[in-house]
C-alpha cells in the first residue's frame, strides 16, 4: 500500500529576490550554477529521469503552483504563495512522490510518455544569490537561484507544446560529481489555463 | 437529412452503437450549445467558493461566460458575463470579491445584483435618455442549490433541480453529506485543455471503470497493484443521464498520512450517516451533462466545451470542512499528485482523449466507424434491492454511457424540455446502524 509522506521536513523554499542591484556573484560560481543547469537539462532531454531525480536532496520539495487571474487588489504579491499549502497546485511533490513519478516513467506503461516526448529544455537568465537567514547570516554552500526556462515538447506525429516560465531553486553545494543538488524548486509556469493535454514532462 | 434523423441514426444507445460524428461535427456541436447547454441544469459552484456577499466566480455555462455572485441575502445569482453595450466581459478576474463590475471598454458599471448603476457621460453622450433600469445584466432563468452545490439553467421551463438530479442524489449524498460539517472546496482551480470532445471526459467519468486497468496501469496499477485487482463494485446508470462507477470497501486510492488516518477515524461517523452501502466506497461519477468527480480522490470537475474538438477541464479539490488543516493540506498534496494536468493518473487520460480528437479532426472513414458501447448490456436491473437507478452488479460495464447518450439524444432532438417519466417510488432506506453493526467486520478504511 502506497503511503505519501507527511509534509514535515519541508525544505526552505527560495524567496523571490530582485537581482537588479545585487552584486554579481563570483564568475566561477555563476559558471558552476549554469553548468549544473545545462547538465540537468541534458538529463531531462536524454530521458535520463532516474539520474535527474537523484539531483534532488532527500528533503527536496518540488512545487508548481497554479497561476491566477485576479483583481488588482486581490492579487497575490508573490505568485508562488500557496496560501499556507491550501491552494490547489499542479505539482506538490517531495522526494518520495518524485521518485514515484520516475517509477511510473520506468513502468513501460505510462502511455503519456511512452513513447517519450521529445523535449528541449532551454534555461536562461540565471540569477544567483547566496542564501542567508532572515537575520542576514549566510547559509554556507546554499544558493537561491532564479532562472527562466523555455521547454519545447514534440510528441508522436504532430503534437507541439511550448512552455515558458521561471524556476526558483534552492541549490546546495555538493561534493559529488554534479556540484550541486536541488533542495527546493518552485516552477512558475506562465499559463493560467494550461494549454496542453497534460504536463507529463518535468520542468 | 434532417439533423434529428441524423442524430437518431448516430446514437443507437439501445444497441450500444454510437457514431463518432457526435464528437466532431460542427452543426451537432452548435445544436448542443443551444439544446443541451441552453436547457440543462449546469453546475456553477459550491457554497464555499462564494463564501461572503460580493464573492464572485467566473465560469461557463456551455459556451457562454457567466458570473456567479453571492448576494447580501446569501442567495447566488448568475449573470451572463457580457456588457449590455458591446458584449465585452465586465469581469476578467476568475474569482474574487467586488461591489461593482466596470466594463473596461466604455465603463458601463454594474452592481452585484446585475443592475446598471453607472454609464459614463450619461448627460453629454446620451442626453440623459438612457433608461438604465432596462439595461441590467442578462440573468439565467433559474438558480438552485442542493446541499451547497449550486446549479443554474438558461431555461425557464426546466423542472426543479432535484427532479433533474433524480436518483443521483443518493450517490451525491455519499460525498457531500458524509460529515456534519459537509464539504468545502480548496482555493483555486487546476485548468487545462484537451483537444477532443467534452463528452469523452463526461462519459468516461460516468461509467468507464474498464479503462483504469490499462490506461492507469503505470499509476493506479503500479503504486498499489491491489487497487485494480478483483475490483468489487457496481455501476449506476440514471434515467436522467447521470452515472457512477462505485468501488466497494475503499475510501481513498492511497493511504495518505495524515489523510489516511483521518479517513480511518471518520469511518464510524460515515457509517452512521450513510449506511454501509455508500460509506466505504470510492469511484467516479458524472452528473449529466458535464459535472464529474472522484469521491475517493476528493476531486470535482467540469468539462467545459470549447468547440466540437476542444474542452477544458476545471478541477477542484474537496475536503471535509471540519477536517484539521493538516488533513486539508495532505488532501491538496495527494490531489496534486494524482489529478490535474500533471497528475500521475490524469496525464494518461489526456493522451487518449487528445489523440482521438486529432483522428476525428482529420479523418473521414474514422468518423463513419461506429463505436461499441455494448459492455454489460442486458445484465442490468432497474430493481436492485439496495441501489437506486439502473444497476449493474459489476464494476465493468457501459450502462452509464448508454444512459448518458440516451439522455443526450433526448435533449438534442426534443422541442420541449425533455422530461422523463416520474421517478420511481422512494426506496426504503436501510437501518444504517443495524446494517453497519452486522457488516462492521468487513469494513476497512482502505485496501491493505
Amino acid at each position: 500500500m502506497l503511503t505519501l509522506p507527511e509534509q514535515s521536513g519541508r525544505a526552505r523554499s527560495a524567496p523571490k529576490f530582485r537581482s537588479l542591484g545585487l552584486p554579481p556573484v563570483a564568475p566561477e560560481l555563476q559558471r558552476a550554477v549554469e553548468h549544473f543547469y545545462h547538465g540537468e537539462a541534458e538529463l531531462l532531454d536524454d530521458w535520463e529521469w532516474r539520474a535527474w531525480v537523484e539531483l534532488f536532496t532527500a528533503d527536496a520539495h518540488y512545487r508548481m503552483p497554479i497561476r491566477r487571474n485576479r483583481l488588482r487588489r486581490q492579487r497575490k504579491t508573490d505568485e508562488a504563495d500557496d496560501l499556507g499549502g491550501l491552494e490547489v497546485a499542479h505539482v506538490d511533490d517531495d522526494r518520495t512522490s518524485l521518485d514515484m513519478r520516475i517509477q511510473q516513467l520506468e513502468s513501460g506503461m505510462h502511455w503519456a510518455e511512452d513513447p517519450p516526448s521529445r523535449s528541449r529544455h532551454l534555461v536562461t537568465n540565471v540569477r544567483v544569490k547566496a542564501a542567508a537567514l532572515d537575520d542576514g547570516t549566510p547559509v554556507e554552500g546554499e544558493y537561491h537561484v532564479r532562472s527562466n526556462f523555455l521547454v519545447y515538447r514534440n510528441r508522436l506525429e504532430a503534437e507541439v507544446d511550448v512552455w515558458a516560465g521561471e524556476r526558483r531553486d534552492v541549490l546546495r553545494a555538493d561534493d559529488g560529481a554534479t556540484g550541486f543538488r536541488i533542495a527546493d524548486r518552485i516552477v512558475l509556469l506562465d499559463q493560467n489555463l494550461v494549454l496542453s493535454k497534460n504536463l507529463s514532462v518535468f520542468f | 437529412m434532417d439533423i434529428n434523423d441524423r442524430l437518431q441514426e448516430l446514437v443507437d444507445w439501445e444497441h450500444g452503437l454510437i457514431g463518432p460524428e457526435i464528437f466532431i461535427d460542427d452543426a451537432i456541436y452548435r445544436r448542443e450549445l443551444e439544446a443541451l447547454f441552453g436547457r440543462a441544469w449546469l453546475f456553477i459552484a459550491h457554497d464555499s467558493m462564494l463564501a461572503a456577499p460580493g464573492d464572485f466566480l467566473n465560469t461557463y455555462m456551455g459556451g457562454d461566460p457567466v458570473l456567479a455572485i453571492r448576494q447580501k441575502d446569501m442567495s447566488v445569482r448568475v449573470f451572463l458575463n457580457a456588457c449590455r453595450h458591446r458584449g465585452m466581459k465586465i469581469c476578467r478576474a476568475e474569482d474574487g470579491n467586488a461591489r461593482t463590475f466596470m466594463c473596461t471598454y466604455h465603463g458601463w458599471t454594474y452592481n452585484t445584483a446585475g443592475e446598471l448603476i453607472n454609464v459614463p457621460n450619461l448627460d453629454t453622450a446620451y442626453f440623459n435618455e438612457l433608461d438604465q433600469k432596462r439595461w441590467g445584466l442578462v440573468e439565467v432563468a433559474q438558480v438552485a442549490q442542493y446541499k451547497g452545490l449550486w446549479f443554474a439553467t438558461f431555461d425557464p421551463t426546466a423542472p426543479p433541480l432535484e427532479e433533474f438530479l433524480g436518483d443521483m442524489l443518493y450517490y451525491i449524498d455519499a460525498w457531500v453529506d458524509r460529515t456534519p460539517g459537509g464539504i468545502e472546496v480548496l482555493p483555486g482551480v487546476v485548468k487545462w485543455t484537451i483537444h477532443g470532445n467534452w463528452k469523452l471526459g463526461a462519459e468516461q467519468f460516468g461509467g468507464d471503470g474498464y479503462h483504469a486497468v490499462i490506461t492507469h496501469a503505470s499509476s493506479l496499477g503500479t503504486f498499489d497493484p491491489s487497487f485494480l485487482r478483483d475490483i468489487k463494485g457496481i455501476e449506476f446508470a440514471s434515467r436522467q443521464g447521470h452515472g457512477y462507477s462505485m468501488i466497494f470497501d475503499r475510501m481513498t486510492r492511497f493511504a495518505d498520512d495524515p489523510l489516511g488516518r483521518y479517513n480511518q477515524e471518520q469511518v464510524p461517523e460515515r457509517l452512521e450517516r450513510l449506511g454501509p452501502d455508500r460509506a466505504n466506497t470510492v469511484g467516479n461519477f458524472t452528473v449529466f451533462p458535464n459535472l464529474s468527480g472522484l469521491p475517493g480522490s476528493a476531486n470535482l470537475r467540469m468539462w467545459h466545451p470549447k468547440g466540437p474538438n476542444e474542452f477544458e477541464i476545471w478541477s477542484w479539490t474537496i475536503v471535509d470542512k471540519d477536517a484539521p488543516e493538516e488533513v486539508k493540506r495532505a488532501q491538496r498534496t495527494s490531489a496534486a499528485f494524482t489529478e490535474g494536468a500533471a497528475g500521475v493518473v490524469e496525464t494518461d487520460d489526456g493522451e487518449n482523449w487528445d489523440l482521438i480528437g486529432q483522428m476525428l479532426e482529420r479523418g473521414v472513414q474514422t468518423r463513419k466507424m461506429a463505436w461499441n458501447y455494448q459492455m454489460g448490456h442486458g445484465h442490468e436491473t432497474d430493481h436492485d434491492p439496495v441501489y437506486p437507478g439502473r444497476v449493474l452488479r459489476n464494476y465493468f460495464g457501459e450502462g452509464p454511457q448508454r444512459a448518458f447518450y440516451r439522455r443526450w439524444l433526448e435533449f438534442m432532438t426534443s422541442d420541449e424540455w425533455p422530461r422523463t417519466a416520474p421517478a420511481e417510488p422512494e426506496r426504503v432506506e436501510h437501518e444504517a446502524g443495524e446494517l453497519a453493526l452486522s457488516r462492521k467486520g468487513a469494513l476497512r478504511a482502505d485496501a491493505s
